[in-house]
C-alpha cells in the first residue's frame, strides 16, 4: 500500500489494517512521518516531534503482533497530543515560556489510555499559551498556520492539533476544550472535534486552566474516528474525582443508527445578522441536511445565551488566576535570575515566564475574585451560568439535540484580532455555552465558503449523550457529503528539518 | 467599569505580577473594555448554583507518590533531598 494511500486513511481504517496484518505499524508511521516532513515547515502545527521515536514505537507494536499479541483499537495510529498533556519523559510546556524545560514524570490518564490502545505518538501540538486564545497566536513558540490558507489562523487554543489533522500529519489528535478550544479550531481547519461532557474523560495530567470547564477530547478526520477515540478515552479514573462513573457506551457500534425522528432544536437567539454571509448560507443548508435525515427542527429559546461570553470570561479567568498561582518559580518552571528577595522572585519569575494574554487573564480573574468585586462579577457570573443550565434542561425536555454554527466566521487572518482581545473573545460565542453547562459538543465539517475556507456545524446533546451527538454527526456528515479533501499546502518553502 | 492605572497596580500586586508602566497602561485600557462588556451580566436573570453530585472523597491513607528524584528533577534549584528557595527570614545574628 502506497504512502499516499495510507495518508488518506482514517484512524479506524489504519487500525484495522495494522490489526489484520495488512500493513505494518512501521509502514503507517513512515507514511505520516514523511507527510509531516513535507508540510510541517509550512504549517508548524507541532512544537516537538520525533520521527525516530515514532518509528521505534511502531516497531515495538509490530514485534508484539509478531509474538501473537492482539493489538488495541488504535493499533499503529499516529497521534499528536496537545502540549498541555503530560507525557512521560517529554518536555511539556503548555505553550509557555514559564514551563520551558519541564520534563513530565508521568503520563496523563488520557495519554496513557491512548498508548494502551496501541497508538503511536508522533509529536506534541502547538497551542495558545495555557490554552488561552482562539487563534494559536498566543503560543510562546510560533503561530500555527491554517493548512487551508497559510495566511490564516487555525483557531485555538488546540490550533496545532487541528492543523496537524487537517494537514494530514496525523489522522487523530488530542485537544482540550475550556470554552471552545477543540470545536472552534476543528471548525476553522475543516476537521471533526469533540468536546465530551464534563466528567466523561479524566483530566489527570492535564495542566489546569479552568477546572470546572476543562475537558479533553479528540480531533479527527471523520465522526467515526472521534467515536473510536472517545471509546478509548472515556471512563472513570480514581485519579480525577470529577471523572464520572456514568457507563461508557459503544460509540462506534451505534454510530450508524441515524437520527430519523429525533427533534433538533434551533436557537431563536442566533442573530443571523451576526453571521458571515458564507456561514449563514451554509447554516441554512446544514439545517436542510438534518431534515433530510429525518430529524424535525424545532425553535427553542435559551434567553441567557447572549451572556455566555461574559459569564465564561469571568468564570474561566477567575479559576485560571487561582490555578496559575502554582507557577511561582519554586518547585518547577522558570525562576528569575534577577530577583533579590522572595517576593521579587515570585513577581519576576511570573512576569518573565507568562505571555501577554496569560497576564491579562490572570489580572481579570484576580479582579473578579477581589474583595469588593467578588459578588458583582464572580458571584453574578455563577448565578447567570446556573440560570443557563436550567434553560438548557428545559430545552432538552423539548428536543434531543441543539445545533448552531460552530463559529460565526471562517478562519480569520493571522494578526487580524491580536490587538483587540474582546473581538478575539467573541469568536467563542457559540461554543462557550456547552462548556458552562457541561454538555457534549461536536463540531462537524459542513462545507466551504466562497474563498474555499472550511465551515462547521456544532451539535450539542444532553450530558453524557455523546452517543446521540455522534450518531447525529455521522448522519449529517453523510448527508452533507463534505469531501474530506486535503488542502493544497503551498506558497512557502517546505522545510525538512 | 473602567480601571485606572492605580487600580491595575493593585490587581497586579494581588496577581504577583511585576508590570512595566507601559503594560499597566495597556492592560488598564484593554481590561476596561472587557469589563465594559462583562457589565451586561447585570441585565440577565440568575439562579442559585446547585451542586448536585458531591465529589467522591479518596480514603485518607498514604499511597506511593512521585519519586523524590523525579520531583526534584524539575526544581530550579535543589540540595540533597530539598528544594532550594531564597532565604525568607534574615538571621537574627547578622
Amino acid at each position: 500500500m502506497s504512502a499516499a494511500d495510507l495518508q488518506s486513511r482514517s484512524a479506524f481504517e489504519l487500525a484495522e489494517l495494522v490489526r489484520g496484518g495488512e500493513v505494518s505499524a512501521r509502514e503507517v508511521a513512515e507514511a505520516f512521518v514523511s507527510r509531516t516532513h513535507e508540510v510541517e515547515g509550512s504549517v508548524r502545527a507541532l512544537v516537538r516531534w520525533n520521527a525516530e521515536s515514532a518509528l521505534e514505537q511502531a516497531d515495538r507494536l509490530d514485534a508484539d503482533r509478531a509474538r501473537g499479541r492482539e493489538l488495541g483499537p488504535l493499533a499503529g495510529v499516529p497521534v499528536a497530543i496537545k502540549d498541555n498533556l503530560c507525557l512521560t519523559g517529554a518536555e511539556v510546556t503548555c505553550g509557555s515560556q514559564i514551563l520551558r524545560g519541564y520534563e513530565s514524570p508521568y503520563d496523563a490518564t488520557a495519554v496513557a489510555r491512548l498508548l494502551a490502545a496501541d497508538c503511536v505518538i508522533l509529536g506534541q501540538a502547538n497551542m495558545d499559551e495555557f490554552a488561552m486564545g482562539s487563534s494559536c497566536e498566543n503560543s510562546s513558540y510560533h503561530p500555527t498556520c491554517n493548512p487551508w490558507d497559510l495566511e490564516r489562523v487555525p483557531g485555538g487554543s488546540s490550533g496545532g492539533s487541528a492543523a496537524a489533522v487537517a494537514g494530514g500529519e496525523v489522522p487523530l489528535a488530542l485537544g482540550t476544550d475550556t470554552g471552545g478550544s477543540i470545536r472552534q479550531p476543528a471548525a476553522l481547519c475543516g476537521v471533526v472535534g469533540l468536546k465530551p461532557s464534563y466528567g466523561r474523560v479524566s483530566r489527570w495530567g492535564l495542566i489546569a486552566f479552568a477546572s470546572s470547564l476543562d475537558q479533553i477530547g479528540p480531533l479527527s478526520i471523520d465522526v467515526r474516528d472521534a467515536s473510536l477515540a472517545l471509546g478509548v478515552l472515556a471512563g472513570v479514573d480514581e485519579k480525577d474525582s470529577t471523572s464520572s462513573p456514568e457507563p461508557v457506551a459503544d460509540y462506534v457500534g451505534q454510530l450508524e443508527d441515524g437520527i430519523d425522528g429525533l427533534r433538533v432544536g434551533v436557537l431563536s437567539e442566533i442573530d443571523e445578522g451576526d453571521l458571515d454571509a458564507g456561514v449563514l448560507s451554509n447554516w441554512r443548508e446544514s439545517l436542510a441536511h438534518l431534515e433530510s435525515c429525518g430529524a424535525t427542527l424545532e425553535a427553542i429559546s435559551i434567553p441567557s445565551l447572549k451572556s455566555a461570553i461574559a459569564v465564561y470570561y469571568v468564570v474561566a479567568n477567575s479559576e485560571a488566576s487561582a490555578n496559575l498561582a502554582r507557577f511561582d518559580g519554586m518547585r518547577y518552571g522558570h525562576r528569575s535570575a534577577e530577583a533579590e528577595s522572595l517576593r521579587q522572585l515570585y513577581d519576576m519569575s511570573r512576569s518573565e515566564g507568562f505571555g501577554d494574554e496569560v497576564k491579562r487573564r490572570i489580572l481579570l480573574g484576580t479582579f473578579a475574585l477581589s474583595s469588593g468585586y467578588y459578588e458583582a462579577y464572580y458571584g453574578r457570573a455563577l448565578g447567570v451560568a446556573a440560570r443557563m443550565k436550567l434553560e438548557f434542561e428545559q430545552a432538552f425536555g423539548q428536543v434531543d439535540l441543539i445545533v448552531t454554527p460552530t463559529s460565526p466566521t471562517a478562519a480569520f487572518r493571522i494578526g487580524e484580532r491580536v490587538a483587540d482581545p474582546l473581538a478575539m473573545y467573541l469568536s467563542d460565542v457559540f461554543t462557550t455555552p456547552a462548556s458552562l453547562v457541561g454538555l457534549p459538543g461536536l463540531a462537524v465539517p459542513s462545507g466551504f465558503d466562497a474563498s474555499g475556507l472550511p465551515l462547521s456545524l456544532q451539535i450539542l446533546g444532553r450530558p453524557f449523550a455523546e452517543n446521540q451527538v455522534l450518531r447525529a454527526g455521522r448522519a449529517f456528515e453523510r448527508a452533507a457529503a463534505v469531501e474530506p479533501k486535503r488542502p493544497e499546502i503551498g506558497g512557502r518553502p517546505v522545510s525538512t528539518t | 467599569m473602567a480601571l485606572n492605572d492605580s487600580e491595575i497596580k493593585k490587581i497586579a500586586e494581588l496577581s504577583r505580577l511585576d508590570l512595566s508602566a507601559d503594560e499597566e497602561h495597556l492592560y488598564a485600557q484593554q481590561l476596561s473594555e472587557v469589563l465594559g462588556y462583562i457589565d451586561q451580566l447585570e441585565s440577565f436573570d440568575t439562579a442559585d448554583p446547585v451542586h448536585e453530585n458531591p465529589l467522591p472523597e479518596a480514603d485518607d491513607e498514604p499511597r506511593p507518590g512521585m519519586e523524590l528524584k523525579a520531583f526534584l528533577g524539575n526544581a530550579p534549584e535543589s540540595l540533597d533531598r530539598f528544594l532550594l528557595v531564597p532565604q525568607v527570614k534574615k538571621s537574627e545574628r547578622s
